[in-house]
């Protein structure tokens, strides 16, 4: 079987092997390749740029790569969240409004007014909440690796011509211009730099969302392993 | 969109450390791998830093019932590392450089969504851990 980064080494073939802007700090360059395209790819597919109005729900490894991104593509970029003092960071990340998912009221004044939402939730979670949010062709993409199947309601995306669609990482070329985009405007993942003998403890407290946003393991760490 | 071919050749190889799940309930330990020998298109890359992505974690578990693992299990497609090695075919990289490796390590290169420059549909693509190697085996 193929074996992972959690290596000292790695053999790869030159197609899938990409340069890395000389500006970007390695240690929280090394979640775009995974977290970084996968939001990436989606917010370009569906025409993320300046003058729409784009939400990114879940606000962890790959929600908060979503806020820079749609931030630095030029939208307006709404923050969903179930904690209130979430709220400073997302604005601090670049989003224009942070809204408390579990209060009705304030998911009522955005209804159909968003023209993309990114769902990067890894959990079960209602996504027809968010469906009545988008404006009409508006589009929510799913990114996370929820197991159980969602219920979605027809009449949700009957009205309005909405769609709902899922997105797994992205091209070699794309993934590429992604790396060149984060040099550009010197985007990197916020991360925690751990060395890898906390991986097994780094796991438990990502369960519990206890990390902003991401860990990246300094691998020169498994030399005294 | 021509350089790619999934490639069964067989190549020497050499051992690297690296953290390893033995089953969905262990924790991750050190063990030593075996990784293939650079062939002419190949890339080797010192591991500088690696993220952890939910994913690591869903896999060492086997958490998805679309994608059972197989153990051991390395996880890990968050790569920034040194370019060590390159093959004699290689142009874009040279040792010393700054390189990064993702989810994707092969595709067939030409199926419609590799000819579409879309590798990361294309049924046969290779995923940095827990897909079949074509060069030392399953």
């Amino acid at each position: 079987m193929t074996y992972g980064g959690y290596s000292e080494s790695i053999v790869v073939k030159e197609h899938f092997v990409f340069s890395v802007p000389s500006n970007l700090n390695l240690a929280g360059a090394a979640p775009l390749l995974c977290a970084g395209i996968t939001t990436y790819s989606p917010m370009r597919h569906w025409g993320v740029t300046k003058g729409k109005k784009v939400g990114v729900v879940g606000l962890g490894g790959l929600g908060h790569m979503a806020v820079k991104f749609a931030h630095a593509l030029g939208a307006h970029t709404v923050v969903f969240t179930t904690s209130p003092n979430k709220k400073d960071d997302a604005l601090s990340l670049g989003a224009d409004e942070v809204v408390l998912s579990r209060d009705a009221d304030q998911m009522n004044n955005h209804a159909g007014s968003f023209d993309f939402i990114l769902d990067a939730v890894s959990a079960e979670h209602d996504v027809n909440a968010y469906i009545q949010l988008l404006s009409s062709d508006g589009n929510i993409t799913l990114v996370g690796g929820v197991d159980k199947p969602h219920a979605v309601s027809a009449f949700g995306l009957l009205f309005k011509r909405r769609s709902i669609s899922g997105s797994l990482i992205g091209s070699i070329a794309e993934t590429q211009e992604m790396l060149d985009f984060c040099g550009k405007h010197n985007i990197t993942a916020d991360v925690e730099v751990i060395p890898i003998q906390k991986v097994n403890e780094a796991y438990e407290r990502l369960l519990k969302s206890d990390v902003k946003y991401r860990f990246s393991i300094d691998m020169k760490s498994l030399k005294s392993s | 969109m021509s350089t790619t071919q999934l490639d069964s050749k067989s190549y020497g190889q050499y051992n690297a450390k690296a953290y390893s799940a033995g089953s969905p309930t262990s924790p991750l330990a050190p063990t030593i791998i075996a990784r293939r020998d650079p062939g002419e298109h190949d890339v080797r890359l010192e591991i500088l830093f690696c993220g952890i992505c939910h994913s690591d974690l869903h896999q060492i578990r086997n958490e998805w019932s679309v994608m059972p693992t197989v153990y051991p299990c390395i996880p890990g497609h968050e790569i920034i590392g040194r370019v060590t090695h390159v093959g004699s075919a290689v142009t874009k990289f040279k040792p010393g450089d700054i390189a990064a490796v993702g989810c994707l390590v092969d595709s067939d290169g030409s199926c419609p969504e590799c000819q579409a420059g879309l590798e990361q549909f294309c049924p046969n693509m290779i995923l940095t851990y827990n897909s079949p190697d074509a060069h030392l085996g399953a």
